[in-house]
């Protein structure tokens, strides 16, 4: 009987080591994380519900290169159709697989974004090599990128929000790696072939960057195409660049980026708030709904009593490893502009004096907490939360990850706590300490926009298109 | 003991299996059913997300409006937003706002789609707010009579300072010639002031309708319990007379080729539009015709970038709009540059390609690649509810069935280039083309 309750025993104990074992597995069976033998990351996110692949690889800039046209041009080389007119193993390869290709550029990252079908992973990881092996570079295609480069940019639909990003981040960080983005005329004049060859050599290796897919996906057969095709690829050390402490610049300033162009003008707010990583990021976010959300924002609804009208905001939120990046886009008529910058003053410093309120709070944190979830309908979203994950050390508890309950925002930041960060952060003589940095810049026709002007002096920079 | 060990095993097996499968299914087949008034409700599951839509598709749109107020049904895209029994105007568009999602509405020809995107938590406040707009909306003269006026001003003045928007209106009527697309979705502009109020609030009853509408559920959600919120909501009655099903016909390419020249001061570049008469929804060549569209104009894609810009370097701003209409629709091409001697070269390159087009297939890694862009853009759009709803309405109301990514993508993998070239053959020659061609005087 003692033998028997033994052997009993020892299978039950196997059973639930067996079911710990397949809940262990169940968990984490979504997310596998690979790195190659030649330091490529990947990161794989299984979703048998997707018909189709999507990719994105991330290329780190780890060292501040003066001239950031280097780092553009680099792009248009390797990517652009006009420049590459004759023909490239790359676009060849994007074509194969459909063509279905997104690229950003950021200042800390460039982000190649690509949607597949599931059988054309072969093909995908060609690209992957024509990528990383890249030896197309000349002096004929450099050339065509450095005199058309304007020509390509005023192609993008989106070239004023492009233009506007540069300015926002050079004034805000101007001695970082991050502020390093504006390009001019005279730093396309300085720019040599060279460089770019350098550059594309220091910067586009496999140990640095990230590879994360989302579908279907077998991560052993990824891993194995990987391998097969880097076998010849050169191991090399990686460089680890001391990284410099980003410091914000505390001015606040206003800026008319002149386009020479009638029409409604567009109001673009920079704020930099504390990163993800800081339990204040999502304070900062609540106070931005809590100022400019759509139609429960202070400012939305204050607006008329203040004679404006026909006002719309939109709010973007950047991340980035040190800080995150507030973009609101106001749309609004000429003579609305400085009353507007008046109104968001007046009601900031109302926030300290009469504190935030309870329905405030909690109509804002409805927002995201809705926001958040909402976000979970795009097919980026998981993939988004695992860059944030692992580019800014984030840990489990993380706001966005699904499924995102109510509790888990609220619990992040209490509408005390809310009060203190702001009575912390706002100061009445215009100064601030944390955080704060903020520029304004309004992209329009100055002359137009300068005649309902009466009290402020923005700074005019001029930037027109020949 | 032994026996309950055994048991116990076995179980354990069986549910390790089944919450495997629950993780692969996580979007479930989509079902239908009718409710006792006639509306048809559509619910699409989809668990791993946390969001939802709750979209109205009205089978009835402008082409539904009386001769003498042709375009009234246009009004509503505003008139919708306004008040109800219940709700100030906008609440309903603030509501979405506030719960940081999105909404929409939009009337067509052929249909009406009012659409809202919101956190799953929140899909009973959307169902009510879509039944207080199909059953109490308030529709005054005062606003009635905003909404002509603003719609007037806006047509008139695009009419008379935008001359991309008078041409491509031009176009459109003479693609469109003795079909029910022939005017424009606003109607005839010098009679939009003039519509009759008490005409145009009949007009309400199209979209109150219950036989009329198709409603979709997809996203996140209890099936039970919205299937509960919804007979609650919508089952009003509604007594109108019987309602005919309309029959849809594919209207055929035209057979006459239509040229104009016009010579105008002050405008900052030459322009031509290429006007092609393209198949109807109902038709296997639609699909076919998506290959042309992505092949020629597509910018991922366009061939007529490469060959006019890229190989030929022109210069020339190629643009291009895809009617969405059920019988007959229509792809406008519109070049335009400076120099007229580039554009002169383009419509040459471009006629060039549309004859080449008739007569050989496309090369088949072309082909290929564009067979892998429309799959790709078709589970895009499956993956995102705004579309996923209205494709599955849309099928639905065509075709009465909604296993619609099954049927879309055996289709298009049985597509050869030989069904390309038939569709070329019957749609890009030069009977079926309205040009018209815009030049500085």
């Amino acid at each position: 009987m003692y033998i028997k309750n033994n052997k009993f025993m020892r299978n039950t104990i196997i059973l639930v080591l067996f079911i710990l074992f397949s809940f262990y597995l169940q968990a984490d069976q979504n997310i596998i994380n690979l790195t190659s033998s030649k330091g490529l990351k990947i990161k794989i996110i299984k979703d048998p519900s997707l018909n189709f692949i999507h990719a994105e690889i991330l290329i780190f800039y780890k060292k501040k290169i003066r001239n950031p046209a280097v780092l553009y041009l680099t792009i248009e080389n390797i990517f652009n159709k006009y420049v590459n007119s004759s023909g490239s193993e790359i676009l060849s390869n994007l074509k194969k697989l459909g063509n279905d290709f997104e690229i950003i550029n950021r200042p800390d990252f460039i982000k190649i974004k690509i949607n597949f079908l599931p059988d054309k992973i072969s093909l995908f990881v060609n690209l992957l090599e024509s990528l990383y092996t890249y030896k197309s570079f000349t002096l004929e295609k450099f050339n065509k990128s450095i005199s058309n480069y304007w020509k390509y940019f005023f192609e993008n639909s989106e070239w004023k929000k492009k233009i506007v990003f540069q300015l926002a981040y050079n004034k805000l960080f101007s001695e970082h790696l991050m502020g390093n983005t504006l390009i001019t005329q005279s730093l396309l004049k300085q720019t040599y072939f060279p460089q770019l060859q350098l550059f594309y050599n220091n910067t586009y290796k496999l140990n640095n960057s990230s590879l994360i897919l989302k579908g279907n996906l077998n991560p052993y057969v990824v891993s194995e195409l990987v391998e097969e095709k880097f076998k010849s690829y050169k191991k090399e050390k990686k460089i680890y660049y001391k990284e410099t402490k980003l410091q914000t610049n505390k001015k606040q300033r206003i800026i008319i980026l002149d386009i020479n162009r009638n029409g409604l003008p567009i109001i673009y707010r920079f704020k930099v708030i504390p990163s993800l990583k800081s339990k204040n990021h999502i304070a900062h976010l609540i106070i931005n709904n809590i100022l400019f959300g759509l139609p429960t924002g202070k400012i939305f609804r204050n607006s008329l009593y203040f004679g404006i009208r026909n006002l719309n905001i939109n709010s973007e939120i950047i991340n980035h490893k040190d800080v995150s990046v507030i973009c609101n886009t106001i749309k609004l008529n000429l003579r609305d502009i400085e009353k507007l910058v008046f109104l968001k003053e007046s009601e900031k410093r109302k926030l300290k004096i009469m504190k935030i309120g309870k329905n405030e709070y909690l109509n804002a944190l409805n927002y995201l907490y809705g926001k958040f979830k909402i976000d979970s309908e795009k097919i980026e979203n998981d993939v988004q939360i695992e860059i944030d994950k692992s580019l800014y050390d984030l840990k489990s508890d993380y706001f966005k990850i699904p499924p995102i309950k109510f509790n888990n925002i609220i619990r992040q930041v209490s509408l005390n706590e809310l009060n203190q960060i702001i009575s912390n952060s706002i100061t009445f003589n215009n100064r601030y300490k944390n955080f704060t940095s903020e520029v304004i810049i309004i992209v329009g026709n100055s002359k137009q926009i300068l005649r309902y002007f009466t009290v402020l002096e923005p700074e005019i920079i001029k930037f027109y298109i020949k | 003991m032994k026996k309950f060990f055994y048991a116990f095993t076995f179980l354990t097996f069986c549910y390790v299996i089944l919450n495997a499968n629950a993780k692969i299914n996580s979007s479930i087949n989509p079902v239908s059913f009718k409710l006792n008034n006639g509306l048809t409700v559509i619910l699409s599951p989809i668990d791993n997300i946390q969001a939802a839509c709750v979209l109205i598709y009205h089978t009835a749109g402008v082409r539904d409006d009386p001769l003498e107020i042709k375009g009234a049904s246009y009004l509503y895209q505003n008139l919708m937003l306004l008040g109800t029994r219940h709700l100030e105007p906008y609440e309903r568009f603030f509501f979405v706002q506030k719960n940081g999602g999105t909404s929409g509405v939009k009337v067509n020809f052929d249909n009406s789609i009012s659409y809202q995107i919101i956190p799953d938590h929140k899909i009973d406040n959307a169902l009510w707010i879509e039944s207080e707009r199909i059953n109490s909306l308030i529709i005054s003269n005062k606003n009635i009579n905003i909404q002509k006026n603003n719609t007037y001003k806006r047509i008139y003045r695009l009419m008379n300072s935008n001359i991309a928007f008078k041409s491509s209106t031009w176009i459109k009527s003479q693609i469109f010639e003795a079909t029910v697309y022939h005017i424009p979705l606003y109607g005839n502009l010098e009679f939009i002031r003039s519509f009759d109020n008490s005409s145009i609030k009949r007009i309400y009853d199209n979209f109150r309708n219950p036989s009329k509408i198709i409603m979709v559920i997809s996203g996140k959600f209890d099936s039970k319990k919205v299937k509960k919120t919804i007979k609650k909501l919508f089952s009003y009655s509604f007594q109108k007379k019987k309602t005919i099903k309309r029959k849809y016909i594919s209207i055929k390419p035209r057979k006459k080729f239509i040229y104009k020249n016009q010579m105008i001061e002050n405008i900052p570049q030459n322009f031509s539009i290429y006007g092609i008469r393209a198949p109807s929804k109902l038709s296997y060549d639609y699909l076919y015709f998506n290959f042309i569209k992505y092949y020629l104009v597509d910018q991922r894609f366009s061939e007529l970038e490469r060959i006019i810009n890229i190989k030929n370097r022109l210069n020339i701003n190629i643009n291009y709009e895809y009617t969405d209409n059920i019988e007959s629709n229509a792809l406008i091409i519109t070049m335009s540059s400076v120099k007229r001697i580039n554009l002169e070269r383009a419509k040459f390159l471009l006629n060039k390609k549309l004859q080449s087009l008739m007569n050989f297939r496309i090369s088949s890694s072309s082909f290929k690649a564009l067979k892998s862009l429309i799959e790709i853009d078709f589970m895009k759009s499956m993956t995102k509810l705004e579309k996923r709803s209205i494709m599955l309405a849309e099928n639905f109301h065509l075709f009465g069935n909604l296993n619609i990514e099954e049927t879309y993508l055996k289709r298009l993998k049985r597509a050869t280039s030989y069904d390309i070239l038939r569709i070329c053959r019957k749609y890009l020659s030069k009977n079926n083309r309205v040009i018209l061609n815009v030049y500085k005087k």
